[in-house]
């Protein structure tokens, strides 16, 4: 099995691991989805049987679990439960607004967070320490807790931003979306920062990087061919999981600044007790981390060729 | 880096203020004492686009059969309007229905209003209101309100405009629950086309009401668009458009009210009563409501279901520092589970308010007389359960604050966080409740009438009485109100029951909550009082 087999053997094991555990976890969850389906002062009996036949809530788990399954498999995760609309349309809807937050705050995460790494690395004293105290504030501050900072700030005070929503239009959603892709990206940003000042420290203090120095090589040319280049696979292993991990991160993001995403959904049929909705949402997000990490390991296996060789057994 | 410094410490400091402020310590309520208001000043002109949030998220339908909380009714009682209309002050007047009246104790005759059409132009008809009626009896439907109809016989078209509700039981009760959504009139056509997609995004509405469902983008806004064609030229509504947002986080719903980006909410957060009564673009009223906080005694049998334990609880709350503590100030000491405002528009008004005031006001905590029930019991044991809803702060407290009571009265309380659907599912599942003895809960009547609540509490086998309390006097007394046609004469009999179980605390009774209206100074004219919750309120929002 070659190198890419594997990872994608990996990826399916691990989704496939991930369904179970999902469903397990919500078939167990305490509470009666029927009774919040029925609502109001007293469900009537019927009503629920009713519900409860039209969701397979009484068939044993593994029967459920099955056809749950199998509607993901033939592309059919089945209708909320408690909206009426398919799942499918619930969340194609809610992912551009998403992808386009992730996206924001990747894109900040790398660029801020690896330049920032990269010159606390090199520079002098006075900057690293300035850097190193940002990034701990950064790390420290939860996304919510940053969410209400930076609409104080910026929305309430400064009124540079709105205060909530999803915009419409491109520049419309840029606008709405720069606070909550800040206050999405702030930890992970000063994380990706710290490990690429690690790295870059790290080479810089080497043997090989001492050898190009002392035959006179440019500052320039030692930084890129030296030391970023050895240095960039911890760090884009490092950027990768941070970014895998933003998808999970926007559930509070999206509360907070009222942004109509997959993370607002999942929060809100969550509570709503959407099983259906919120199986296929974890599971959806749980594939799109797994997805995202083993692109990144292929990056790296391209960037390193050494890694596809397979290991000794 | 010195200034890179110093602005982290500032970042940090505000870390801390922000931390301190939402854990909400403070008692103050900002600017002086408050007062009461039922309505905001008249508006005066018409607005293009208003803005409102909904503070307890998006309704997941508007289907009036499925419309039981707070936001499902702030915007679906402006689409589908009721056979009576409830105003300010929770007396009712004619709606959809030009009279609805109680013929005998198991008869009502609806008279349908004539030149009422339904958004597509088509008229209201007998058949109509007839077919909306009979839905909440449907158990396919599973409407919310299927409990309002549980003594209902047939329901008829006996004329043209004519309907006639016959009863198996007497219940005086069914007339004021049609100023609520129970009452609510929908197409008959439309309603069978739309099947299970009736009321929701994809499926649609068609009613009478002063606004139409425009643009339902789910997770984002409901827009609602004026109907042209309202029956009720004096109350078309003054804004073209309203736009409904879902904003579930208060500290960012609390910052587009003050920003301006949101015109209005009711409901407004309760730790933001302070900032938002400085603002300066908008005010906050407090009104009239029927909201509440209590401890409900749920277990037939351990402490709880002995009354002289939840008298001592009740005397070891004391209630005016639970008002401060937990609704900021914006509350009232509440003597039993059926408040005043019920009644406020009932002829019989007098004889209630009468038996209201001698029932004795536990207000004040009063530790002595407390221990000394305690002791008078002697339960078997003294360790109790009190359930909340996991993530709701104001019941936590309120939790919190009968364990620190409890404490001082020799009793031990443990508090148990439930999952929403857990925490529901303990109003009708007997098996969820077992070991739990009381349980912390909010409540709000949505129409008026003193017979709302009380024989769900305090008659044999029905759905509320869990402590299985049983009292002939009080039974007869409430049979009477039910079936009494005489205002008067009802009234009597229920203040009879209520000087019985009032007394009896099944609901330990802690505050009533104001209704908290917040409106930006570019509108005006909507209700201040809880009414809200059953009337088509939004087209009376306007220019000042």
């Amino acid at each position: 099995m070659g190198f890419l087999g594997r990872k994608l053997a990996a990826l399916v094991a691990t989704v496939a691991v991930a369904s179970l555990v999902i469903f397990g976890a919500l078939y167990l969850a305490p509470g009666d989805p029927a009774a919040l389906l029925a609502g109001g002062h007293q469900p009537n009996p019927a009503a629920l049987a009713e519900i409860r036949a039209r969701y397979h809530l009484d068939d044993p788990f593994l029967a459920q679990y099955w056809h749950w399954l199998s509607g993901l498999l033939s592309g059919y995760p089945g209708d909320s439960m408690v909206l009426k609309e398919p799942v499918t349309a619930l969340i194609a809807a809610r992912m551009p607004t998403t992808a386009l937050l992730v996206a924001y705050a990747s894109l900040l995460i790398l660029i801020l967070g690896v330049s920032s790494g990269i010159v606390a690395g090199v520079a002098g004293r006075r900057v690293d320490g300035a850097l190193t105290v940002t990034t701990t504030v950064l790390m420290a501050a939860p996304a919510f807790v940053a969410a209400i900072l930076l609409i104080w700030v910026f929305a309430t005070k400064l009124a540079w931003f709105p205060v909530y929503g999803s915009g419409t239009g491109f520049a419309g959603r840029i606008h709405h979306l720069t606070l909550p892709a800040l206050a999405l990206s702030g930890g992970y940003l000063a994380y990706v920062s710290r490990i690429t000042r690690t790295e870059v420290r790290a080479e810089l203090g080497s043997d090989h990087v001492a050898a190009a120095r002392a035959r006179g090589l440019p500052r320039g040319h030692v930084l890129g061919r030296h030391v970023l280049r050895n240095a960039a696979p911890p760090i884009l292993a490092v950027s990768g999981v941070t970014v895998a991990g933003l998808f999970a991160g926007t559930a509070v993001a999206e509360q907070a600044f009222g942004v109509s995403g997959l993370g607002s959904l999942l929060v809100q049929s969550a509570a709503r007790q959407d099983m259906v909705v919120v199986q296929a949402l974890a599971l959806l997000l749980v594939a799109v981390f797994v997805l995202v990490n083993t692109l990144v390991d292929v990056l790296n296996a391209v960037l390193d060729p050494r890694l596809l060789k397979e290991r000794p057994a | 880096m010195r200034r890179v410094h110093r602005s982290g410490i500032a970042l940090l400091l505000g870390l801390t203020l922000t931390a301190c402020s939402g854990s909400g310590e403070a008692p103050s309520t900002g600017a002086g004492a408050i007062d009461l208001v039922e309505t905001t000043p008249a508006a005066t002109g018409e607005v293009g686009t208003v803005t409102w949030a909904l503070p307890s998220g998006e309704p997941s339908s508007l289907d009036p059969a499925h419309t039981g909380d707070y936001s499902a009714n702030t915007v679906g009682t402006n689409l589908c309007e009721s056979l009576l209309r409830l105003e300010p002050d929770f007396s009712t007047a004619p709606g959809l229905a030009s009279a609805v009246t109680q013929k005998n104790p198991t008869t009502v005759i609806i008279t349908v209003r004539d030149g009422v059409t339904f958004w597509d132009g088509s008229p209201l008809t007998a058949a109509d209101v007839v077919y909306s009626l009979k839905r909440n009896m449907d158990p396919e439907v599973g409407s919310y309100a299927a409990h309002v109809y549980a003594n209902v016989a047939t329901i008829a078209a006996t004329g043209p405009q004519q309907v006639t509700v016959t009863f198996r039981k007497p219940d005086v009760q069914f007339v004021p629950d049609m100023a609520g959504v129970p009452g609510a009139i929908v197409q008959e056509r439309f309603a069978v086309r739309a099947g299970a997609a009736f009321g929701t995004a994809a499926g649609g509405l068609m009613c009478t009401g002063p606004y139409r469902l425009g643009d339902w983008s789910s997770g984002q806004k409901i827009t609602l668009t004026r109907y042209d064609g309202y029956w009720d030229t004096a109350r078309r509504a003054k804004a073209a458009t309203f736009a409904f947002v879902p904003l579930t986080d208060s500290s960012t719903l609390t910052s587009a009210l003050l920003a301006g980006e949101v015109d209005g909410v009711y409901g407004a957060p309760g730790g933001s009563i302070a900032a938002l009564r400085r603002s300066e673009n908008g005010t906050l009223y407090f009104g009239p409501s029927t909201e509440s906080f209590s401890l409900g005694a749920v277990a037939a049998d351990g402490p709880a279901a002995d009354p002289r334990i939840r008298q001592a609880l009740d005397l070891a709350i004391d209630k005016s520092s639970f008002i401060t503590s937990v609704l900021k100030g914006a509350g009232a000491p509440l003597k039993t589970f059926t408040p005043p405002l019920s009644w406020h528009g009932s002829p019989a008004r007098d004889v209630y308010d009468a038996g209201y005031a001698a029932l004795p006001d536990t207000t004040v905590a009063d530790l002595a007389a407390a221990r000394k029930l305690v002791a008078e019991a002697a339960p078997s044991r003294t360790d109790l359960v009190i359930a909340t809803a996991a993530g709701d702060q104001s019941l936590l407290q309120t939790a919190t604050i009968a364990q620190a009571a409890a404490r001082e009265i020799g009793l031990t309380v443990t508090i148990k966080q439930l999952q929403p659907a857990e925490y529901a599912g303990m109003f009708y599942d007997p098996s969820l409740r077992a070991g739990i003895d009381l349980i912390a809960t909010t409540g709000y009547l949505e129409v008026p009438g003193a017979l709302y609540y009380a024989p769900g509490f305090v008659l044999k086998g029905e759905t509320f009485n869990w402590t299985n309390y049983q009292n002939p006097e009080v039974t007869a007394n409430i049979e009477a109100a039910v079936s009494a046609t005489d205002p008067v004469v009802s009234a009597q009999r229920f203040v009879a029951a209520q000087a019985i179980y009032g007394p009896a605390k099944l609901q330990i009774t802690l505050a009533g909550s104001y209704n908290r209206l917040y409106l930006n100074k570019r509108i005006t004219g909507a209700p201040a009082s809880f009414s809200y919750i059953s009337s088509p309120w939004a087209a009376l929002v306007g220019a000042p």
